[in-house]
This record gives C-alpha cells, sequence and structure tokens, in this order.
C-alpha cells in the first residue's frame, strides 16, 4: 500500500537521476571536460630514458609535494629496484628499473650489459579513456592537458583503473576515491615545473609544449631510438624516449586506436539523460497508476 | 561526514595542497583528509640552507609556516643543483619533523651493553648530563696530571731548564670522535676544545674516508684536495669514474656529467659492481676491489708508449726531469747550487745562492733547473754525478717500474680482460682535458695513498692537472667532511693544517722566532732566518715556500699558525721568561704529539685508556671497516661512552649517556663542500625537544669544565706554581703570559675592539653571545674568529672597520661580510665566465680559488692581497707559459717539512716517502720479508717493486694486493703494502695489533669469494632509515650476487644467504643480477658479491651491519681502514637464521 507521495519525496524519489544528468550538461557547457583539446596550448614532459640514473628524487618529489604517506614495501622477487612497484591511491609515480644483458669482458663499451630506469606516472592522454569511462564525471581533461579528478564525484566503481591502459588511477581507501598523478597542475599554475621535473638533476624529465614534446620525440624516433606516447592511445602529453623497447619496463604495446572515447562519453551522457526521461517517465506513470488505483479505490469511474 | 554535503567552501580548502597555492574555483579536488597546511603556509617564510646529506652541497629551500618545516625543495638560485635534488635531499623535512628525533639527554640504568640489550634508558635534564660528564672526566684528568707529574712535567723544578709544562696529547684519557656533519663553526670549537683540554685524542670519520686521499695528493700536489670542482665537470671530455659511483652517491653531481656527455664526452666506468654511473657509460669495465693501481699504471704506460704523454707538463710543472741520488738510501732529489744571475727566462734568478734540484740537459750536463730551458732538460736519461755517482731522473725511474704494467699483467691483477683494459686506455689517453671521479672504493685501502699517487701520476702524465674539465676529484663524503677535515678535527694536526708540536725544540724555536719578531721576510732566496742552536745540534727555522694562500703574509707555515692560535684561543706556547728560550722553562698549551686515529682509538677506549670517549654524529659500530671489533670494544668497555646524536643509533645504543642534538637544519653555519666552496645555511626552525646544537653542546661543556678544573691550561698550572715570579696582568686584573698589543690584535667582529689580547680562553669563550647560541650571533662570531685562527680560511671575512690592519683582509668598505653567504650567481669576466666558476657565488678556499693549480683562477681571488699574482699569458695551465716572476704559484713540495732543505713548488712524481711524521719504515728499504704467520718459510720479497741496487722503489707507487687476497701466487708478486708497517702492533696490552693475523682470513682456508661494499641512492649512510619516504624506496637490506652464483648456492631473488669472513657474519636477502659477477685473477676464475652497508639493527628500515664482515686493517700512513676489500664465504641461510632476521629485521655476529 502506497501513500500518497508528497512533493518532497517526488523529488526526492527523482532527486538520484537529478544528480547525474546536471553534471553532464554541466560539463558539456563549460567546454573543459570535452576529451579532445587543441594541441597547441597543452602541456607536456618529455622523460629521456637514457638521462636517468635511476635516483627516485622523482617519486620522493611526487609524495613530498602532494603530502602522500609512504608505503610499506620490500624487496621484490626479481631482484629490481623497483619500490613501490604498483601505482596506488597514495603512489602516484614508480620508477622502473629493468637490467637487460650479461656482462661480458671482451665485448667493448658496456660488455654487453645494460640498465635502464622508466620514471612512470598518469600520462595525461590527448583522449582519455579513464574521462571516457567515468560514469560520474569526476575526472576530466584540462585544456592545457592535465587530466584531473574530483574525489566528491567519485563513486568508486573502478571503471577507471580497469580503462587505463596501465592502470594509474587507483583507489584510495582513506579518501574514498580515485587518485592519481594532477601533472602537479597547482604548480603549473604558478608558473613552476611538476614537482618530479623541478626535482631531476640530470633532466631526464623534460617540460615543454605538447608540441615540442612531439617534435623531440619524433626526431629521436627518427634517430632510431624508441618512443612512447606519440601514438600510443591517441597519444600522451607524457612521451618517452628510450634505447631499450618499453615492454622491457612492462609498458604493453598499444595500437594507436582510441577506445572512441568521445562516443562513450556521449554515450555516458545520453544514458544519463536517458536515466532522467526514464526516471521521470516511471515517475510520472507510478503517479497515475497510483492515482488510477486510488481514484478506482475512492469508488472508482 | 558525507561527501556530498560539503559546503563550497570546504571543499575549496580540501583542494590542493602545496605551499604555493593560489586558490582558485574549479580545481581539482584531489582529496586531503590530513591537517589542511596549505592554510598555514600562506604565511610561510622561505628559508634558504644546505642539505645534510653528502658534500656536493646542494642548497634546499625549507618552507616554514609557523615554525615548521613543511617543505623541502631544492633552492633554485645556487649553481650546484639549480633548484634539483636527489631523494634523500628532497625529502629532509621528515629527517626534520621525525618523531623518531632525540629529545632529552638519556642516560643508561643497565649496564649490559649489546643489540639484544635494552640500555634502560632513563630521561635527564642537560644540567644532569653534563654533571655527570664531569664526574667522569675529572677524576680521569686528575689521574693524567699526576702521572705527567711523576714524570717529572708539570712541576715545579729547581732547574728552571728543567721545567716542562704540557700535556700529552696521545696519553690524554679523554677522546673524541666528531661529526662531519656538523657546522664549520663548530667543528673549529670541537678541535679548540679539546686542544686546550690538552688532547688531541679526537678524530673523526675523515679518517676513515679520505685520509689517503689527503696522503696521496698533498703529497703530490700540496693539496691533499679535491681539485676541481662539480659544475668544472662539463668541460670534460673523458671522465673515468673509478671506486666510487656518483649517480648514486653524489647524484647532482651527475647534473654536470649529464652536460659533459652532452658536450661530448665519453664516460668510463671501472668498477666491481655495474653501478647507475654505468648506466651513463660509454665504457664499463668489471675490475677487482683494491687493484685500481695496476689499472692507473697500466693507462700511464699505455699514454708513454703511444706518446701520448705531456713532457711539457712533465718537464715544467713536475720533478719528472730532476735526478735521483740512488746510492742514498732515500732517494735524495740530486741538489746543485745555483749561481747564474738570471734565469733561462732572463729575469733576475731568484734562486741564485741557493740549493735547488738538477737536472739533466741534453748535452748530459747536470745544472740546476731554474738555469735550463725546458728543451735542454731530458725526460730520459742516466747519468754519471760529479761523483762518480749513478744518476737518474724520475722519469726514467718512472718509467722502469711502469715497465711491469703491461695490458697482460693489469689484466692479470685485475680481471679486466685485455681488450677491455686497452680500450680504457686507448680512449681515456687520447681525449683531452680528462677528469677522474673517485671515492672509498679507491681510498679503503692498505695501499690507500699508494693506489691514490698512482692515479695522480697518471693525471700529471696526461697534463690533466690545474686545468678545467681535468683534475683529481675526490669526491668526498659528508656534507661537511670537508669543513671538519680542514678545521682538523683529526688526531694529527690543527686547524688550518699546521703541525702539531712534538718535542721541546720546537717550542723553543718558536719562542726565537717570535723574539726576532715574527720575521715575515718572503725572500724567495729561502735562506735561513733564524739560526739556533740546541743541545749542540743546529737548528734552522727556515723560510718556506708554502701554500698560495701564505704567499702574501709571509707567516711560516707552523709558527704562523701557532701565533694565530695563540692571538685567537688566550693560549701560550713558548718558554718562560720569553727573553732566553734556550735556557727557560717550556710551556705550552697545545698538547704534544699525535693522538689516535679513529680505528686505534676504538681499541684505545675498547682497553680502557680512554675514560671518557665521545661519539659525535658518527655511527662506527655500523660504519667502521671491522665493524665486528667495535662492536666489540664498544659492548666491553671499561670507560664511558657519551653520544651526542639527532637519532638512537646503533652506538647511541651502546652507550652510557646520549645527548640529543639539532640536525644542521636547525642551525646556522658554514659548511664546506667537496671542491672546498664554503656555503651559508640559514636556520630554518628550533630544534626538536630539548636538542641543542653542537655550538651549545660546546660551550656548556666548556664552561662545566673550568668551573669544575676539569680545564686548565699548562701555562695556568706554571703561574700557579710560580708565584713568586712577575706576569703581565691584563685589564681584568688576571694575569697572563703574554699581553698581545698593538697590531697584533684582531679586533673582528667589532666585540672586542680596544680589548687588547687574549691573555685568558674564558674572553674567547665568554664572548660568544650566550643568549643567541641557537640563533645567528654566536655562530657568525665563531666564523669570524675562524678566519684569523685558521690561515686556510683566511679571507672567508672581509672585516668592516676602516683603518682595520691585517695583510689578508680586504678593508675597504666598511662593511662586515661573511662570504660564505654571497648569494650572486653573476660571473665575472674572464676565466670565472669561461668556466662556470661561481667566483660570486660564496667562498672557496685558499683565497676563492675554485681550481687548485690554476694560474688563472689564482690570480683572480677576493681578498684584494699586496700581492697579486701575474700571469704571462691568460691559459689555463697545462699550456706552458714558463712564468718564473711575481706571482708563480708554487706548489707545496711536501707536507713533510724538512729543516734547512729547499722546496721548488713542482708536483711529485717521485714522493720520497709519503709516510706521515714520525712512522719509521726504514725496514721497507731494507727490503721486505713476508712474516705472515700462516704461511711459514715464505719469503715475499716483492720482486716487482725492487729498484736499483735492491731497494724498494716506494717513491713511484705500485700496485699492492689487499690485506685478504685471492690468490695466493698472485700476492706473492705484489705484497699488502700493510705487512711493510713495522709497527704493526698497537700499544696495548696482550695481542691485540692493529690487525690480528687470527682475524685475517687466506683463500687456503675457503675464504674465495671477494667481498665489496656499495651505496645506495635512497639512503645516506646510516642517516635516513627513520625516514619513510626513503624507507619506500630501499626497504631492505640485501647483498647482490651474480645469478649464475646464486643458483650455485640454491638461491634465488628473495632467499637468504649467509656472508661470513674471519671477522663476522650477516644474513642478507638475495637480489640476483648481472651488474656483479666473475672475475678472472691470475687465470682462476673468483666470483665477487656486492652489499650496501647502510643498514643497523636500529630505526624503521632494518638490517645486518654489512661492516660485520669488513676487515679493519688499517694503510700504515693514513691509517685508513680496508672497508672496501676483503674475502669471505657465502652459503645459503639456515632455516633459523631465516627465521631470526625474519623476526628482528637484522641479524649478524662477531667471531
Amino acid at each position: 500500500m502506497t501513500e500518497k507521495m508528497s512533493r518532497k519525496e517526488f523529488l526526492k524519489a527523482a532527486g538520484a537521476s537529478l544528480m547525474v544528468a546536471p553534471l553532464a550538461l554541466e560539463g558539456l557547457e563549460k567546454g573543459q571536460r570535452s576529451p579532445v583539446q587543441e594541441l597547441g596550448k597543452q602541456k607536456g614532459v618529455v622523460v629521456d630514458v637514457r638521462r636517468c640514473i635511476g635516483c627516485k628524487a622523482c617519486q620522493v618529489a611526487c609524495k613530498a609535494w602532494n603530502k602522500l604517506p609512504a608505503e610499506k614495501t620490500e624487496i621484490t622477487t626479481d631482484g629490481e629496484y623497483t619500490n613501490p612497484t604498483y601505482f596506488s591511491g597514495i603512489t602516484w609515480k614508480i620508477v622502473h628499473f629493468k637490467e637487460i644483458g650479461d656482462y661480458d669482458n671482451e665485448v667493448d663499451g658496456t660488455g654487453g650489459l645494460k640498465w635502464r630506469m622508466l620514471s612512470d606516472n598518469c600520462k595525461h592522454c590527448i583522449e582519455p579513456s579513464c574521462v571516457s569511462v567515468c560514469p560520474s564525471g569526476a575526472l576530466w581533461k584540462r585544456s592545457d592537458g592535465p587530466v584531473l579528478y574530483d574525489v566528491d564525484r567519485c563513486i568508486g566503481c573502478g571503471y577507471c583503473t580497469m580503462a587505463c591502459p596501465w592502470g594509474v588511477p587507483h583507489f584510495d581507501d582513506e579518501i574514498h576515491a580515485i587518485r592519481k598523478c594532477t601533472m602537479c597542475y597547482d604548480r603549473i599554475d604558478q608558473g613552476l615545473e611538476p614537482a618530479c621535473v623541478s626535482v631531476c638533476p640530470t633532466d631526464a624529465l623534460k617540460f615543454m609544449t605538447l608540441e615540442e614534446a612531439k617534435k623531440t620525440a619524433t626526431e629521436a624516433e627518427a634517430s632510431g631510438l624508441y618512443t612512447y606516447g606519440l601514438d600510443e592511445v591517441g597519444g600522451t602529453s607524457w612521451i618517452y624516449i628510450s634505447d631499450i623497447p618499453f615492454h622491457e619496463f612492462g609498458l604493453p604495446e598499444y595500437t594507436s586506436v582510441t577506445q572512441k572515447g568521445y562516443e562513450t562519453d556521449l554515450l555516458v551522457k545520453f544514458a544519463g539523460a536517458g536515466l532522467f526521461v526514464g526516471g521521470a517517465l516511471l515517475a510520472a506513470i507510478r503517479l497515475y497508476v497510483e492515482r488510477r488505483e486510488s481514484i478506482a479505490k475512492e469508488g472508482g469511474d | 561526514m558525507s561527501k556530498l554535503s560539503l559546503s563550497r567552501r570546504e571543499f575549496l580548502k580540501m583542494a590542493g595542497m602545496s605551499p604555493l597555492l593560489a586558490l582558485t574555483p574549479g580545481l581539482a579536488n584531489l582529496g586531503e583528509k590530513r591537517p589542511p597546511t596549505q592554510v598555514q603556509v600562506l604565511n610561510a617564510k622561505r628559508v634558504p640552507t644546505i642539505c645534510t646529506f653528502c658534500a656536493v652541497g646542494c642548497g634546499i629551500i625549507a618552507t616554514v609556516a609557523d615554525g615548521k618545516v613543511v617543505d623541502t625543495e631544492g633552492d633554485p638560485y645556487n649553481p650546484l643543483n639549480e633548484g634539483t635534488l636527489c631523494p634523500k635531499g628532497r625529502s629532509s623535512m621528515q629527517l626534520i619533523n621525525s618523531p623518531r628525533r632525540l629529545t632529552t639527554p638519556l642516560i643508561r640504568t643497565n649496564p649490559k651493553k649489546g643489540f639484544e640489550e635494552d640500555p634502560g634508558w632513563r630521561r635527564i635534564t642537560w644540567g644532569e648530563a653534563l654533571d655527570t660528564i664531569g664526574d667522569w672526566m675529572k677524576p680521569a684528568v686528575d689521574a693524567e696530571i699526576a702521572r705527567l707529574k711523576g714524570m717529572n712535567m708539570m712541576s715545579k723544578n729547581a732547574s728552571k731548564v728543567d721545567e716542562v709544562y704540557r700535556f700529552d696529547g696521545h696519553e690524554f684519557p679523554v677522546g673524541c670522535i666528531g661529526s662531519a656533519v656538523y657546522n664549520n663553526e663548530e667543528a673549529y670549537l670541537n678541535r679548540k676544545l679539546w686542544t686546550i683540554l690538552g688532547s688531541n685524542n679526537i678524530d673523526h670519520c675523515a679518517r676513515k674516508c679520505h685520509a689517503s686521499t689527503v696522503a696521496a695528493l698533498a703529497n703530490t700536489f700540496g693539496f691533499g684536495a679535491m681539485t676541481n670542482h662539480f659544475l668544472d665537470m662539463q668541460y670534460a671530455k673523458v671522465i673515468i669514474h673509478q671506486g666510487g659511483n656518483p649517480a648514486s652517491a653524489h647524484p647532482v653531481a651527475y647534473r654536470w656529467l649529464r652536460m659533459a656527455k652532452d658536450n661530448g664526452a665519453k664516460v668510463i666506468v671501472i668498477d666491481p659492481r655495474f653501478s647507475h654511473s654505468a648506466t651513463q657509460a660509454d665504457i664499463y669495465g668489471r675490475v677487482r676491489v683494491g687493484t685500481d693501481a695496476a689499472v692507473f699504471n697500466g693507462i700511464t704506460k699505455y699514454a708513454i708508449d703511444n706518446n701520448r704523454h705531456n713532457v711539457d707538463f712533465l718537464v715544467e710543472n713536475t720533478n719528472a726531469p730532476l735526478l735521483l741520488n740512488t746510492s742514498v738510501y732515500n732517494h735524495v732529489l740530486y741538489t746543485v747550487e745555483s749561481t747564474a744571475n738570471t734565469d733561462y727566462l732572463g729575469n733576475e734568478n731568484l734562486f741564485k745562492g741557493v740549493k735547488v734540484h738538477a737536472v739533466l740537459t741534453k748535452a748530459g750536463q747536470i745544472k740546476p733547473w731554474p738555469e735550463v730551458p725546458p728543451e735542454d732538460r731530458q725526460l730520459l736519461a742516466q747519468t754519471t754525478g760529479p761523483g762518480g755517482e749513478n744518476l737518474q731522473t724520475v722519469y726514467r725511474v718512472l718509467t722502469s717500474v711502469l715497465d711491469n704494467y703491461t695490458s697482460e699483467e693489469v689484466s692479470r691483477i685485475t680481471g679486466l680482460s685485455v681488450s677491455k683494459f686497452e680500450e680504457i686506455a686507448d680512449t681515456y689517453t687520447s681525449t683531452k682535458p680528462g677528469t677522474v671521479t673517485y671515492a672509498m672504493g679507491l681510498t679503503q685501502h692498505t695501499c690507500g695513498a699508494q693506489l691514490l699517487r698512482a692515479l695522480c701520476l697518471m693525471q700529471l702524465t696526461l697534463g690533466n692537472m690545474g686545468v678545467p674539465g681535468g683534475g683529481v676529484n675526490a669526491i668526498r663524503g659528508q656534507n661537511n667532511v670537508q669543513g671538519a677535515t680542514d678545521m682538523l678535527v683529526l688526531c694529527h694536526l690543527l686547524p688550518g693544517y699546521i703541525a702539531i708540536p712534538s718535542s721541546d725544540v720546537q717550542v723553543r724555536g718558536y719562542q726565537a722566532w717570535k723574539n726576532a719578531g715574527r720575521p715575515t721576510d718572503l725572500s724567495r732566496t729561502m735562506k735561513p732566518i733564524v739560526d739556533f742552536t740546541w743541545n749542540g745540534v743546529d737548528y734552522v727555522a727556515g723560510e718556506e715556500y708554502d701554500n698560495i694562500w701564505y704567499m702574501d703574509t709571509g707567516t711560516t707555515r707552523t709558527n704562523g699558525g701557532w701565533r694565530r692560535y695563540e692571538k685567537a684561543w688566550g693560549v701560550f706556547i713558548g718558554t718562560w721568561p720569553t727573553s732566553d728560550p734556550e735556557n727557560s722553562a717550556v710551556i705550552s698549551d697545545i698538547p704534544y704529539n699525535v693522538g689516535h686515529p679513529i680505528i686505534d682509538a676504538d681499541r684505545a677506549f675498547g682497553h680502557g685508556k680512554f675514560k671518557v670517549y665521545f661519539e659525535i654524529g658518527d655511527n662506527g659500530v655500523v660504519t667502521d671497516g671491522g665493524a665486528a671489533s667495535v662492536y666489540m670494544e664498544f659492548s666491553e668497555a671499561p670507560g664511558k661512552m657519551v653520544v651526542a646524536d639527532i637519532w638512537d643509533t646503533e652506538t647511541a645504543h651502546l652507550a652510557d649517556l646520549v645527548l640529543p642534538m639539532a640536525s644542521v637544519y636547525e642551525k646556522n653555519g658554514s659548511v664546506s663542500n667537496s671542491p672546498r666552496w664554503v656555503q651559508y645555511r640559514w636556520k630554518t626552525s628550533d630544534p626538536p625537544g630539548d636538542s641543542k646544537s653542537d655550538l651549545s653542546l660546546f660551550m656548556k661543556m666548556y664552561k662545566m669544565w673550568r668551573q669544575r678544573g676539569i680545564l686548565r691550561l699548562p701555562s695556568e698550572l706554571y703561574m700557579d706554581d710560580h708565584p713568586e715570579e712577575d706576569f703581565p696582568v691584563d685589564p681584568m686584573g688576571r694575569k697572563c703570559m703574554e699581553y698581545i698589543t698593538g697590531d697584533e690584535i684582531w679586533g673582528f667582529n667589532g666585540t672586542l675592539k680596544g680589548q687588547a689580547g687574549r691573555p685568558c680562553p674564558d674572553l674567547n669563550w665568554e664572548w660568544y653571545a650566550e643568549p643567541d647560541i641557537e640563533n645567528m650571533k654566536a655562530s657568525d662570531q665563531v666564523y669570524a674568529e675562524m678566519d684569523d685562527a685558521v690561515g686556510l680560511y683566511d679571507g672567508q671575512y672581509r672585516a668592516g672597520h676602516v683603518g682595520y690592519k691585517s695583510s689578508v683582509h680586504a678593508y675597504d668598505d666598511g662593511r662586515g661580510e661573511m662570504l660564505a653567504k654571497r648569494r650572486s650567481n653573476t660571473l665575472r669576466d674572464g676565466i670565472d665566465k669561461e668556466y662556470s666558476m661561481m667566483k660570486n657565488w660564496a667562498w672557496c678556499w685558499p683565497k676563492n680559488q675554485r681550481i687548485l693549480y690554476n694560474k688563472d683562477d689564482c690570480g683572480e681571488n677576493d681578498t684584494m692581497n699586496p700581492v697579486t699574482f701575474k700571469t704571462v699569458d691568460n691559459k689555463p695551465w697545462g699550456a706552458p707559459s714558463g712564468a718564473r716572476s711575481n706571482g708563480w704559484p708554487y706548489w707545496r713540495q711536501g707536507s713533510t717539512f724538512w729543516w734547512g732543505k729547499e722546496r721548488t713548488g713542482m708536483a711529485r712524481i717521485w714522493a720520497q716517502d709519503i709516510a706521515s711524521a714520525g712512522k719509521d719504515t726504514t725496514a721497507a728499504y731494507n727490503g721486505w720479508t713476508g712474516d705472515k704467520p700462516d704461511v711459514p718459510g715464505d719469503n715475499f720479497t716483492g720482486r716487482k717493486l725492487m729498484g736499483p741496487e735492491g731497494k724498494p722503489v716506494i717513491g713511484i707507487p705500485e700496485h699492492f694486493e689487499p690485506m685478504e687476497y685471492p690468490n695466493t701466487e698472485l700476492a706473492k708478486d705484489y705484497p699488502c703494502y700493510g705487512w711493510l708497517y713495522t709497527n704493526r702492533d698497537s700499544e696495548y696490552e696482550g695481542n691485540d695489533k692493529l690487525w690480528d693475523w687470527d682475524k685475517v682470513g687466506s683463500p687456503e682456508e675457503g675464504y674465495n669469494v671477494v667481498w665489496g661494499s656499495f651505496r645506495l641512492t635512497e639512503h645516506f649512510h646510516t642517516f635516513t632509515r627513520n625516514m619513510t619516504l626513503l624507507n619506500e624506496a630501499q626497504p631492505e637490506y640485501f647483498i647482490e650476487i651474480n645469478p649464475g652464483h646464486a643458483a650455485e648456492l640454491g638461491v634465488d631473488s628473495g632467499d637468504y644467504v649467509r656472508i661470513e669472513s674471519k671477522r663476522g657474519w650477516v644474513i642478507a636477502k638475495v637480489r640476483a643480477t648481472n651488474r656483479v659477477g666473475k672475475l678472472k685473477i691470475n687465470n682462476v676464475d673468483y666470483w665477487e658479491i656486492m652489499t650496501p652497508f647502510h643498514f643497523g639493527p636500529k630505526g624503521l628500515a632494518k638490517g645486518s651491519i654489512a661492516n660485520f664482515v669488513s676487515i679493519g686493517a688499517v694503510d700504515p700512513h693514513a691509517k685508513i681502514p680496508e672497508t672496501k676489500a676483503c674475502m669471505c664465504k657465502v652459503m645459503k641461510a639456515t632455516d633459523d637464521e631465516i627465521a631470526a632476521i625474519k623476526e628482528k629485521g637484522y641479524h649478524q655476529g662477531v667471531y
């Protein structure tokens, strides 16, 4: 037996769906949250693996700047110096170590042995998968590059973690939302460089416009080096240059094809709109039915 | 609280979190449940300081909000790091704010000491702590005075000439291991305090770090310091990293090395382990620990064989063309009297009438070198001397020694393949300028001083010295080890590298020099200026050539140094009455005799010689070579140990009393980095709890010692014993031995202007403004005093008063200026601009000269000396310019002062004997006999080391095997240098020696894995294991072992092994890697393992103490332990051992 629904209750029932749609509309209106941006205005970072001395200053600087606590770690079974080994809600930067080859006294140069380190974090994709799949619009790409997020909007569904090719965004149990590298937007806004870039003694990380970054990487590729981020998943703001293949660091090979984020995004928004419409329709139908029933009860027509 | 109900204001409050916030709407909400410090930082100060860790000396900006440091980032204005940092410096705020910092003094209640024992600390006040120290010290000092009285010293005597009032610095029962971390002012006060107490038993970790560098470099070049600097490295065209890993130990140095690579430089890494630096290498060669002298000699030979040696450089700047008189056992360089009126350039012959070294001319004549143009000198020759003796040039001897080091022999010794060695030699010798960076891998050996001499000779032969991009870059470890060294927190010298008195004769001679008016004649004829006969023996207080900074003051080195202390410290050295030095009582407030160096000091303490032993900012039980015996010594010593530190360290755990100290970030003061730059750090915040600065500690101890009669100067004791005599009296009515007046007063800092003399040491200490100890003033006062008391630091302060008289200060601008505080990045025209010397940033010794031995850099110093150094052309050294007249900055010939003998200011290819003062190595010259007990009957004649007439050629360095070697046959060819040390027995009772033969393992006993240690980037010594961000990056102790070796043992990464030597054992986790591996030595294969040494039982990140395996045998010259080479056994750990380490986090033991 249903009670007569007050206006307040009606709104409350419809409220849930109300929450979603306005945000979606808001996002589209602002224009900031569109996944595809004008390349020229965007910032980028070039990471040259050859310059890295594996000091982990970048890893520490990220935690120091963002006031993230340390994780309890232990030596990994592959014997490498990578620690921590996974992104988490409180670890936004990790340095992958990879040793290749064996030393032979009779071989010139480094004797056939190589050891490389890669400073890894959110790559701030041009077309971020995480942004596309986020049902609550908690993630967005700012016009100048950083992919940012609002912890209040995160509903903890975990889609972004799954959608990200590198599993970057992670749920932070204390904050109850995903967290990840922000490209130090707060530093960039002050005319500074991201904390990791700023601290790197050998300038293995260099901050520049995305256009310059793409140019640098393209030249590197032309000279025979490996690059990562020029084309992968539609291109990323953080582009890597290396003299060993990236799969050695555990970075997967990706095609240039994106997840059609644009379409997915619209799908989500349509879904939102659909929910609103559907919700409103259901509420209307229910009201009608109840009204009909109560009329019937009262004696009916 | 539901997120949905956050107001917009609260939402913004939680957004962002970093110091430079400008909160605008639309920002990301990144989530921040922790206290919103960003609200505080809107009022934050940004305070510049210098990092506390390594000796690069990176600038750090501390963001301080409400008195608390919230972040520590790189200082963008500091030219060394340009805003970058390594992870250690970057996480400094964790050190500052750690809840594990010591905050109150602690006294032990459990008499049993050990890692498994709880000390039962009881918190006490500073007053109680100081009283306790006094209670411990008083009876010890009284007993020492009684002992001296028993030897007829420190007491009145009927015959004045027999009265001697002075302490024996070697025997004084209170020892101190000082710190390499505290500021210069504190280092200076530490040394000053111990000296006036009567003890030379003060040393610090420089001894176990770069002592061999000082012995080698000072005896070759003149100074024992890093010759170039970090920014200069970008100008190198080829770089060798050997026995050092700058990418890990000095990461920001790699900024400049990387820049060199960008400019086309080649990097060569020669290391037992493929290190972080090797990631940047063009060539990497795996080499056995301790065999680097063979590599250097091999490269030098390769250069000469391929005609790549720099002949002009050798002739102009070294003693290579000089003749050796080999018929005299100590191989004196041949000398003749110089008689010409002009030198070969046609200038006045400043050496006329003086005996100078002789060279061989092309015509086969023997002539004084100033008279012979370089082209007429012979580099390869032997000839017959005037008396029929056989004479060879130094160069000839060098090549005959180097003959042995063929590529094949280098390979046999080191494990480098012939092709790899030649690849290295070819690349290095064909590119100029070349620089070599190194650290402990080269220094910490029983042959460290000789090994480094081989490096120096290589660089001299190639002409890489005194040039930008070249040099011998001995990179020092701790942030102020250079400063602590300069202040001589070391047992064998006094601040500024001044000799310690060792005989009454010296003191009498010094009084005579004072009476003669402290002659400052800088005549280059080097005439003796004071003749003095004592006990029928003639002594000459000669004028000597000194280091560059002394050229204009004209004071003789030692005498000038002592005079500075008299004036600055209020002490007296001389005779009483002063008028008759020959027949009067000898009084020295500076104690005689070299004290105990660090490893020896630990033993002295362990055997009860020191009744009280201070360890200030040192963690010897983890970091000493042979730490296993240090553990026993500290645990079982009958005396009392006082540890002053910022953390509860492994050594603190074994102390009787622990004092809580401020970190460097909580103090202001000056600090000297590895390339001698004296920078300034400003105080960022107050030290936590009741912790105090070292400055405060020394002030308080001085006061307490005076009050309790623990510190009494011999001059005071003399005056007390002779009430019948008349002494001068100061304005306060106190008696003194000398009332210093007139132009000798240093009214520095204006504080004591007009107050003549320093008749009493109390005046010194009182004027360090007590209320301001923890703030700016006291430390800055000490800085000004150092400027006067420490000759080497002369010129680091520009006095401000008009009319202030001093021959070394600028006095034009009426401003007092501490040059270390300068923060200008402007480059001066000329060499500064060309080579990024940063002469306007901070200050550098000597006299702001950034590249040692570079003529042009000499000429552009800051202190406006009356004598300016002119150069003929303006080229960096390396291009012979022939300048011999005014301004030639002569190098010192060596640290041994020879009475009446001449100096020539040349770098020493042949360095006669680099023994430190007093050591008798006569046996070496009479042929060596091996007396290693477990190989009886063998006679290790070291055939390769024999020079002419069957005598060992010590003057040219050779390879020497480590005390523990892998291959006996090879060791017979290259016996350990430590076996030369005739005084192998330590002076303590029982069978204790500086190393026990029982504790030296041999390959026949199965110790056939080569052991070596290294540094991690993420940790700094034992300093950082309470800092979570660093522990996260490197959480555990481990060893690096080749996968093939691991497979043989049945282990893999993540498993545990036991490593043992004759001294101790450790359990360690395995990291299997190809970066370590096999070495082929003398055609036999050996495995090597490498281990970091940072870990110990204390702290958040625990681990076994690696150095329990290492050996403490020392270099006879430098007394540095052979931490970096020994042999071990490796095996899979047992289940019990694994359980133990998993439970405790560490597991190690002593045999």
